[in-house]
């Protein structure tokens, strides 16, 4: 057998067979490289190294991100009930108010991962009279925010309750709610 | 320390294939990749270049450790990324997500060539019709390019493409054990010196 390279199809079937070799080879051997070849081999595993650490750096950074958004948008869903039952509204009468789809506003009060358009939110924006950005800054639109939102936020949505008019307290906490987010740059 | 095999207790191929996959946890993954080691780092490099090779991906595209990278990211997306199944070593799971991301790469290029009078990829003949000739030299120019003029190891290299055991290579080569290993070392030596030497 002197002319085994007749037998491989094509080079994806040569790259194949080069990955299983290095995948089957035994630890000492790859080590041995470094020695038998010349090849940096310490060089080649902190460049590996790096690039996994990165992957588990981001992924973190990301679930950060991601618990964070949550607790905005539950924020948004706070405010969003407490300011329809402010001015007396229901969803369809909010959803004629601000021209958007009534399940739209469904969702936004319900589901802490919908994400409302830009549009959606300028329109909700404009029906309660709110300055601009205010809903923004909690729509996950925005992104950076001050470490101490968060918390005003959790806050905020544990105290919010769902049903009937707004007491006097509420009132105190949705405007100091509002202008906290009005202050937020 | 214990090695990923002993800790994930590696399975062969053969037993694998008839037990259902056992999809890991992320706190399952995350102490996996806490246990590679150098050697583990090496050799998922080296295979992350040998993909960025095949599939001619540019740096500017996708470069070795940026496709390793992203492997170990879809991974720990776990039941959105791409799913560990314990059965398999985490270097070998790490292979396949780089496998897949650089298909991926590849169709996302292809999407982006325009091709004249309106053809679709494999009708344009020219480049597209490579012929199986075409392709079997150019398997034997790569080969070269690796391995020179050494006949032993070329044979060895091409009798485990085609699934052959190594006691059933040093039959048919008629070898002995040890020459086998020595052949598969100087392999070794060679794969990783064509992969580190000819950067795309």
């Amino acid at each position: 057998m002197t002319n085994g390279t007749d037998q491989l199809s094509d080079t994806d079937d040569v790259y194949r067979v080069m990955r299983e070799m290095l995948l089957d080879a035994p630890a000492a051997d790859v080590d041995a490289l470094a020695r038998d070849s010349g090849l940096d081999t310490r060089n080649l595993a902190e460049i590996g190294r790096n690039a996994v650490n990165s992957a588990i750096a981001q992924h973190k950074q990301n679930c950060e991100k991601e618990a964070s958004v949550t607790v905005l948008h539950k924020g948004l869903n706070s405010l969003l009930i407490m300011l329809r039952r402010r001015d007396n509204l229901d969803e369809a009468e909010l959803a004629l108010k601000a021209r958007i789809d009534e399940s739209e506003i469904r969702r936004i009060e319900f589901d802490s991962s919908f994400l409302p358009s830009p549009r959606t939110i300028y329109n909700l924006e404009k029906a309660f009279s709110l300055p601009s950005g205010v809903l923004a800054k909690l729509s996950g639109a925005i992104v950076h925010h001050s470490p101490s939102m968060e918390n005003r936020v959790m806050e905020f949505a544990a105290n919010a309750k769902s049903m009937g008019k707004l007491s006097r307290e509420e009132k105190q906490l949705l405007n100091a709610f509002v202008k906290f987010l009005t202050e937020q740059k | 320390m214990k090695t990923e095999n002993e800790i994930l207790g590696g399975s062969s191929p053969s037993a694998m294939a008839t037990m259902p996959p056992q999809y890991a946890k992320l706190d399952e993954v995350q102490q996996a990749l806490g246990a590679l080691r150098d050697t583990d780092y090496a050799k998922l490099i080296l295979i992350a270049k040998s993909w960025c090779n095949q599939r001619k991906l540019a740096r500017s595209v996708c470069e070795p450790k940026e496709l390793l990278n992203q492997a170990v990211l879809k991974t720990l997306g776990c039941e959105e990324g791409k799913q560990w199944n314990k059965q398999v070593t985490m270097v070998r799971h790490l292979d396949r997500a780089m496998q897949n991301i650089s298909g991926h790469l590849v169709r996302e290029r292809m999407k982006i060539v325009s091709f004249p009078d309106g053809l679709t990829p494999g009708e344009g003949g020219g480049q597209h019709s490579t012929t199986d000739d075409a392709n079997k030299e150019k398997a034997v120019v790569l080969m070269k390019e690796i391995f020179g003029e050494d006949v032993r190891a070329m044979d060895i290299f091409v009798l485990r493409g085609q699934g052959y055991r190594p006691a059933e290579i040093q039959k048919r080569l008629g070898i002995d054990a040890t020459e086998y290993t020595t052949t598969n070392r100087r392999i070794l030596r060679k794969i990783s010196t064509h992969l580190t030497t000819k950067e795309k």
